[in-house]
């Protein structure tokens, strides 16, 4: 160096040694606009499980809400045209009037109407006046048979609201009085005639057959197939990396093919993340080193040597993100007669949305003679790309819970990996919580 | 309280993500930092990026840094390493260098030692990315032609003949200068 260099070199030190534009202020207030930086904190594993049968609960009342509607769409509809009906025979004929006349003739009915509501008592009214009718027609058939106070039968003559002081008043033999009870019992089975039946009768009974329906329906389902919709957490792993947590949700269809087996095939989206700090698979090393190699010229990429090297110092870390969908198809056999629980066996399949490799590598060069190595980052993105048929094997454990008729599944399951995902060719372990929810299943049975 | 006491408890401080000893240490070395990014990156926006990305490093990786060594050092490392990330986006280095005619003459070391901050800043501008950057690297902040090599992966060859370009420049300049301001 000539003495002009080195004087050149010692000024320009010197200068820029203290150099300070004043701005100091300034400069900070920019470098906080990015740190520090909002923290991106990840779900603790029982936050996500939460999540999940959060999830899952809702849908499962949804779709029972769904499947319900039909007859609270038909119990609404009728009760609004029966009500205006019934509030206007209310008003020709008061509930209170029947009422009172039925406790004058009868003071044992006292107690049983003082808890009656107004409904109850048009009802009761009803009942009365059918049962009346019923044994006005037993007498009619078998006028002999009876020994009935005539004069008192003939009460049944009167107008209809008087017709259950009749009935209070008839006094019967024992042998009669069954017969007469026998014919009330099955009249009440029978199907009441419209214009005699209540409007609480009406709706109970299309209820009933409603519910009948679907109950027939649901089980006839839950013998042969079933749906679940499941989301799970789990960690993807590999020998001597860290562990990383990824999350899925999908849903399920299960075919029983004899009374312990079931054919489970499924469709779900998840997210696995890899991470490798101390050991790079030799592929993912391979794949860089060839798209570095095309790109050498560019200033941005290392050249092939300093991958090299730097892998040579073993101060190389690489992640992955890959958003796939995963198509599982597995076995399910439930080896006790109470099918609480199954074992479960099968693969998956896998083609992805987007992958995301990034790649860090420190120049060895620097870590030898400067004692810190200088950090490089190199990230490879892809979209809608590839599939990879059986890239693991699916072992599972599944323990039925019963929620009212549809069951909760904890399916805790281990997925080693039987070939390589995503254009890196990974072969990512995964192993984690299913949380399901069977929809239209009978008890405990898939 | 000694200086290098105190820069140690800022640092422990800073270690510990504490905002407040963060901001000393970025006033305290603010100068320095800049002074640094300025002579490797001609705009002083860009240069205050580099400094303020320099800094988020060294906050994120003091757990690294060693008690016992020292920081400025360490710093200076982050700080070029930084400002050549920075130059990369934008310079492409090459070998096809410019032959310009080299006539040697006699600088007064008089206009050396007159030269300001703003003056060396206009020198510079004068050389292209790659000389300045080489110079820098090379006369200022001692690196050696091998570590350039590797650090711009060019050819050590190319490293000295950009070094020696960016010297008969500068004396080109500084003659015109001590001339002007003689």
């Amino acid at each position: 160096m000539k003495p002009t260099d080195e004087e050149l070199a010692k000024r320009i030190k010197s200068v820029f040694e203290d150099y300070n534009d004043g701005l100091s202020n300034q400069g900070w207030e920019e470098l906080r606009k990015k740190y520090p930086e909002k923290e991106n904190r990840k779900l603790p594993i029982w936050w996500l499980t939460g999540i999940a049968a959060t999830l899952l609960m809702a849908l499962g009342l949804y779709f029972n809400h769904t499947l319900d509607t039909q007859k609270v769409v038909l119990h609404v509809k009728r009760q609004n045209k029966d009500n205006s009906k019934s509030s206007t025979n209310a008003n020709e004929q008061p509930v209170s009037t029947n009422h009172q006349e039925i406790t004058k003739n009868n003071p044992q009915e006292q107690f049983t109407s003082i808890v009656r509501t107004p409904i109850e008592k048009e009802r009761y009214a009803a009942q009365k006046i059918h049962l009346v009718q019923t044994d006005t027609m037993v007498k009619k058939q078998s006028p002999n048979s009876h020994t009935l106070d005539i004069k008192k039968v003939e009460n049944i003559s009167t107008p209809i609201n008087n017709n259950h002081i009749a009935v209070a008043n008839v006094q019967t033999e024992p042998k009669t009085e069954n017969r007469v009870s026998q014919q009330v019992v099955i009249d009440a089975d029978a199907p009441a005639k419209p214009t005699k039946l209540s409007t609480e009768d009406f709706l109970n009974e299309q209820t009933k057959i409603l519910a009948a329906t679907t109950n027939k329906t649901k089980k006839n389902n839950g013998s042969v197939a079933s749906i679940d919709v499941f989301t799970g957490t789990f960690f993807n792993y590999q020998d001597h990396n860290e562990a990383k947590l990824s999350a899925g949700l999908g849903i399920n269809a299960n075919l029983k093919l004899s009374k312990n087996v079931v054919l489970s095939l499924g469709a779900g989206i998840s997210q696995n993340k890899a991470s490798y700090q101390s050991q790079v698979p030799v592929s993912v090393t391979n794949n860089f080193m060839s798209i570095s190699s095309a790109k050498e010229n560019s200033y941005d990429y290392p050249s092939t040597n300093q991958i090299l090297a730097a892998t040579a110092t073993n101060a190389v870390s690489f992640n992955a993100q890959l958003l796939s969908i995963d198509l599982p198809m597995v076995v399910k056999f439930y080896p006790t007669k109470k099918q609480d629980f199954y074992i479960s066996t099968g693969i998956n399949s896998s083609s992805y949305l987007s992958q995301k490799y990034t790649y860090n590598y420190s120049l060895s060069n620097f870590a030898i003679q400067n004692g810190m190595a200088q950090p490089k980052e190199q990230v490879e993105k892809s979209k809608f790309k590839g599939f990879d048929f059986a890239n693991s094997a699916i072992i599972a454990i599944g323990i039925n819970q019963n929620i009212g008729k549809n069951t909760l599944i904890f399916e805790p399951y281990y997925k080693p990996a039987i070939n390589t995902m995503g254009d890196m060719n990974l072969k990512i372990n995964s192993a984690g919580l299913n949380l399901k929810f069977n929809f239209n299943s009978s008890a405990k049975k898939p | 309280m000694s200086k290098l006491h105190s820069l140690n408890e800022v640092i422990s401080h800073c270690k510990k993500g504490d905002l407040y000893f963060q901001e000393l240490l970025y006033k305290q070395f603010y100068g320095y930092a800049l002074g640094i990014c300025v002579r490797y990156i001609n705009n002083r926006e860009d240069a205050l990026e580099a400094v303020n990305d320099s800094f988020i490093k060294v906050f994120k990786s003091f757990g690294t840094f060693r008690d016992n060594t020292d920081f400025k050092p360490w710093f200076r490392k982050i700080l070029i390493n930084t400002s050549l990330d920075y130059k990369r986006r934008t310079m492409h280095f090459n070998d096809a260098l410019e032959m310009t005619d080299h006539t040697p003459q006699t600088i007064y070391a008089s206009a050396i030692e007159r030269l300001s901050v703003n003056d060396i800043l206009a020198l510079m501008k004068h050389l292209n990315e790659t000389q300045r950057t080489i110079f820098n690297l090379y006369e200022v902040d001692g690196y050696t032609h091998k570590e350039i090599s590797l650090m711009l992966n060019i050819p050590e060859s190319s490293s000295r003949t950009y070094l020696t370009r960016a010297k008969q420049a500068l004396q080109k300049l500084l003659i015109t200068h001590s001339i002007y301001t003689k």
